[in-house]
């Protein structure tokens, strides 16, 4: 059996699994990727507003996982900082799913059919993004994520983070996953790429 | 009340609801509760599932994927 090799990083295009996380105390597992992990400049400041992150916590530990990060700089993020050097009142309104459109389109004319994006959310408005919508796009919840973590022993205390990340919602996080796409139906090329 | 449910424990019926041999609203009357996302609630609490449900099915695509890409070591920060 020929084995393709894929390239994959991890896109995060909202800022709640990083809150998530950070509720939780468990930002580190950010840093237990083994690809990079991407996040635009416009989801990033909608994670660190005052509003979402009051006491600086959350950058804070973002800043602490320093070169794991990968922050991407997209035209919305760059104006929107602009207009705001100007006024500090400019809305940010949802320029953080313009922002993550901005960076689906480059990813779509710039990436072959070997990258995978794995798209880490918890916003159900990412589905109708254009990053939902790549051909080989992976998408997880974060407790899918963790779910798989845990079945995969890799986390044995993943369920108890479902568990915390659950008992402060109203609702519980429904694990979603779907799996990456080839032309015309659902291929075992990913799962045979890394030889399981 | 649904006969069967006589002198039965907590436990006893939230068994029975899982291993389908009683209905949910057999259950509900017997537990008390009114909605049926409370009823769910006590059975995922005390570790049952509804009959039916299963857990999270998570594909082979998604396990290879999160495996490689997923180094286990890191510690708590």
């Amino acid at each position: 059996m020929s084995r393709k090799t894929v390239d994959v990083a991890v896109v995060i295009p909202d800022a709640s699994p990083v809150l998530t996380l950070a509720r939780v105390g468990r930002l580190d597992l950010l840093g237990s990727f083994s690809v990079p992990v991407r996040i635009v400049d416009q989801v990033l400041y909608e994670i660190t507003k005052p509003a979402n992150d009051p006491e600086g916590e959350v950058a804070a530990g973002l800043r602490r996982l320093h070169n794991r990060i990968e922050i991407i700089e997209t035209n919305v993020g760059v104006g929107f900082h602009t207009r705001r050097s100007r006024d500090p009142k400019t809305p940010s309104g949802n320029l953080g799913e313009i922002a993550v459109d901005e960076y689906a389109t480059l990813l779509a004319h710039t990436t072959g059919p070997s990258f995978v994006p794995l798209v880490l959310f918890e916003d159900p408005d990412v589905l109708s993004l254009r990053i939902a919508r790549l051909k080989t796009v992976h998408l997880l919840n974060t407790t899918a994520w963790l779910l798989t973590l845990h079945r995969e022993g890799l986390l044995p205390e993943a369920l108890e983070l479902v568990e915390q990340i659950n008992s402060s919602r109203k609702t519980p996080m429904v694990p979603f996953e779907k799996v990456g796409l080839t032309r015309k139906v659902r291929s075992t090329w990913l799962r045979r790429s890394f030889g399981s | 009340m649904n006969a069967d449910l006589k002198g039965c424990s907590v436990a006893d019926v939230l068994e029975k609801l899982e291993k389908g041999r009683i209905g949910h609203a057999a259950a509900m009357e017997w537990l008390n509760v009114k909605s049926y996302d409370d009823l769910v609630e006590i059975m995922h609490h005390n570790g049952r599932l509804m009959p039916g449900h299963q857990p999270m099915r998570v594909t082979p695509e998604t396990r290879a994927l999160v495996r490689s890409i997923f180094r286990p070591n890191a510690q708590p920060r």
